[in-house]
């Protein structure tokens, strides 16, 4: 019975260390930040063009827009290829809709048409900024949990 | 001829009994430390983030309820909350992951101690 729970504990142990989730991946994490800036850049822009009476509207963004959609994918490939990494794909499809669902926003204009309260349009454009910058915040605070992994260990 | 002594068994830790303490002490170690270190962070943000979430459904609301923005345009705002929200679930879920993950390997490290002291060299 002993040498047999020996053998068990033995085969057990073999099997190396536990993963629940994936290993921390340093090119996931800085393409997390670089979205992050980048959505950041856009709304401190719209903000500052809404004060100085400039043009803020939608085509004046779409190459922004456009290049923080190229990276989304970019990581969404990445992250295909990382094993255990169901979570973080999971956030950046959530990421990918929420930045369509801003688009859409920002092509409306924010406000109903005949708004033109400045006070009720830096509001609206508040609370999405304030949705994707909570999306992007508990992104990068996994990423932080992750780092407990040395980055060698993850599947590239 | 005597019993084979019990204790001498569990003062090498070599028993089920000894076994299952050294590992169950470890993964509570790990559970400990990780929810007095880990969890406080990741407990305030998600309470800041839902109060917010629940700020912005409000500001919603009053926005949609004056006419200063549109049907469509509420909606597309509280699609984006929904996903700030599934986002937040999502770290949740992880990091709770990951401090179960370290009580398993503790545990089984903390076994691998045992039984490599048992057989006298490193087995594992």
């Amino acid at each position: 019975m002993k040498k047999l729970l020996f053998f068990f504990i033995v085969g057990v142990i073999s099997c190396s260390e536990v993963r629940l989730v994936g290993a921390y991946d340093e090119k996931v994490d800085d393409g997390i930040q670089s979205i992050a800036k980048q959505v950041s850049a856009i709304f401190v822009d719209i903000d500052k063009k809404i004060d100085q009476q400039k043009d803020w509207s939608y085509p004046n963004y779409v190459e922004q827009y456009s290049k923080i959609e190229t990276e989304i994918k970019t990581l969404r490939i990445r992250t295909n290829g990382l094993s255990k990494y169901e979570i973080v794909k999971g956030q950046l499809t959530l990421l990918d809709s929420s930045m369509h669902l801003l688009q859409r926003d920002h092509q409306s204009g924010f406000v109903a048409p005949g708004v033109t309260d400045v006070a009720v349009l830096k509001k609206s454009i508040a609370i999405d900024e304030s949705a994707i910058a909570k999306s992007l915040t508990m992104m990068l605070e996994l990423q932080e949990g992750l780092k407990r992994k040395p980055v060698s260990s993850a599947k590239k | 001829m005597p019993p084979r002594s019990r204790t001498r068994s569990v003062a090498t830790g070599f028993s089920l009994e000894g076994i299952f303490q050294v590992m169950f002490d470890a993964a509570k170690n790990s559970l400990q430390q990780n929810v007095r270190s880990k969890w406080p962070k990741i407990r305030d943000l998600t309470t800041a983030s839902i109060k917010d979430i629940a700020q912005n459904f409000i500001d919603i609301k009053e926005l949609s309820d004056s006419g200063a923005i549109t049907q469509e345009q509420a909606k597309l705002k509280i699609s984006l909350q929904k996903n700030a929200f599934q986002t937040m679930l999502l770290t949740e879920k992880g990091i709770g992951l990951i401090i179960v993950e370290d009580a398993l390997n503790s545990a089984l490290n903390a076994v691998k101690k045992v039984v490599n002291t048992a057989v006298g060299f490193v087995l594992i």
